[in-house]
């Protein structure tokens, strides 16, 4: 939600085709599309999130809505394209194996090593923390966390209700906190 | 504020919110979360994010197209629409931007060229911007053809370079009813797009380009440069209209023995010893006018067909023979 003010402006510019309004959408939105679809373990991540937004370039003209409405869209559009995806290949990708995270981490298109190196988790551990939920846990967890969304949009993505979310990331939250303190030794508690 | 289990739900949505958990037990979670986050989001390049955002907007559609037909019914035919639109830009990969890649300015396809360069799917730079204002003299717009080659290097971050080529292409506007300048600018545009940029690079080719300015200044410097320099070029004139002398003026002093091979090798060395023999290509540039029997000969042969596909951009990468076209050209207008 980073537009704010700004973003009836932007969506106005983008629907003309202005190259900085739809620049400053995609910097808005594209980290979290990328993380939404990394965790879900996608491959070609980068096709994933052009294509995405290519339908909502194309499709623009058809929404109607505040900055919330526009960042629940696109993260519908993303998991439709997420499924075809996945219907697409015939089988179901799973999450990142250890050793495909690892060099997926090295050549990450939006990585930042540096950045990387000096968060508490690696790539690896944060895949098997979201490896352990289950699919529709996953989902709310990354759309709610990775995604920014909020409990109402994440409904609208997942075509559920908010009390289901709420139950969901509940879940999603002890079934965490029991792993994180099974392997609590692993993780160094830098963050707060 | 129900409390089921053990936390609210309030707390939970703060939790997912990434806001500050006050509750300890939560903090390993949003530690946890925290990770998440920087792991999978990671970083944009500017670069990257504005090359995405000048595709996006090329791939908005106009706002006509907006009033289309409900959502239901259009879904299928949106999916083909987006295949058929992906495939588009990778057929353009293939096949159109190979066409539109060697476009000068002014051609129909130019503007795809431009715009696959920002796109990041052709290449661009200073190289092809430069063989673009070669075309451009070519086709005997000189100013222009300077004019570009400045905005090249201007963005290029070489600011001198840029100031150079803008005096230079002042001069020419200014001496325009002179003639002669049209195959020293393609010359020059020519030799820096196939030169390498090394050392002295910039010098040579400020010191050519303020050559032009100044041979059009003072018109009348032909006496002593101008019978020490045909006795170099007139060789290569002959040559070109047969063999490919010019693609690189330093192909043209091996091929001819009777310059001083260093000199004629190195264009750039020509016009570095000072402002004058910088003249050095504009006399040559007059001879076939005045002096030289055998070359107007020779270009009224070559004339026809380089007049038959003047602005052609593979015509150049020929032989760079289109600055001997442009120079024909002009003497024909001439008289």
């Amino acid at each position: 939600m980073v537009l704010k003010d700004y973003f009836d402006t932007t969506l106005a510019a983008a629907r003309a085709g202005a190259a900085w309004a739809w620049e400053s959408i995609y910097r808005d939105m594209a980290g979290g599309l990328a993380g939404f679809f990394r965790g879900r373990g996608v491959n070609e991540v980068e096709d994933l999130v052009s294509e995405t937004f290519l339908s909502v370039a194309r499709d623009i003209h058809r929404f109607t809505g505040s900055e919330s409405d526009f960042r629940a869209w696109v993260f519908t559009i993303a998991h439709r394209r997420l499924v075809d995806d996945w219907r697409a290949r015939g089988r179901s990708v799973p999450i990142a194996e250890s050793e495909f995270a690892e060099t997926e981490a090295e050549r990450r298109w939006f990585g930042d090593v540096e950045r990387e190196a000096m968060t508490a988790m690696s790539l690896i551990e944060v895949n098997a923390l979201i490896k352990h939920l289950t699919k529709q846990q996953r989902d709310v967890v990354l759309l709610r966390v990775v995604g920014d969304l909020s409990v109402a949009e994440t409904a609208k993505v997942l075509e559920t209700s908010e009390g289901a979310v709420r139950a969901l990331q509940k879940r999603a939250f002890s079934d965490l906190r029991s792993l994180i303190s099974q392997a609590a030794s692993r993780f160094r508690d830098e963050e707060r | 504020m129900k409390q089921t289990q053990e936390f609210s739900d309030r707390d939970l949505d703060a939790l997912f919110d990434g806001r500050e958990v006050s509750d300890e037990r939560l903090r390993e979670v949003a530690s946890a979360f925290t990770s998440m986050r920087s792991v999978l989001v990671g970083t944009l390049s500017d670069e990257h994010a504005a090359q995405m955002g000048a595709w996006l907007a090329a791939a908005t559609p106009p706002v006509d197209a907006g009033a289309a037909p409900p959502r239901r019914a259009a879904r299928w035919r949106r999916r083909f629409a987006a295949i058929g639109a992906t495939a588009t830009i990778a057929v353009m990969a293939v096949g159109g931007s190979a066409a539109a890649n060697g476009a000068a300015p002014g051609d129909a396809l130019y503007g795809i060229d431009r715009a696959l360069e920002r796109v990041g799917l052709l290449d661009g730079g200073v190289g092809e911007r430069l063989t673009e204002a070669a075309h451009l003299a070519a086709k005997g717009e000189n100013e222009r053809a300077l004019v570009h080659a400045a905005e090249a290097y201007e963005t290029d971050a070489e600011p001198e370079l840029a100031s150079a080529l803008l005096i230079a292409a002042d001069a020419v506007r200014k001496g325009d009813g002179a003639g002669d300048g049209n195959e020293s600018v393609a010359d020059m545009l020519e030799w820096m797009a196939t030169a390498d940029r090394g050392e002295g690079f910039g010098q040579q080719v400020s010191a050519w380009a303020r050559g032009l300015g100044v041979h059009r200044a003072d018109d009348a410097s032909p006496d002593g440069s101008q019978t020490q320099v045909p006795a170099k070029r007139p060789p290569g004139v002959e040559n070109a209209p047969g063999a490919g002398v010019g693609v690189k003026p330093g192909t043209v002093g091996p091929t001819d023995n009777a310059g001083p091979p260093d000199h004629a090798g190195q264009p750039g060395g020509v016009g570095k010893p000072d402002g004058g023999d910088s003249a050095v290509e504009t006399p040559d540039g007059s001879t076939p006018g005045d002096g030289d029997p055998v070359a107007p000969g020779g270009n009224s042969n070559s004339k026809p067909d380089h007049a038959g596909t003047p602005g052609k951009p593979d015509h150049a990468g020929t032989p760079g023979k289109p600055d001997h076209a442009g120079k024909p050209g002009k003497s024909g207008n001439e008289p």
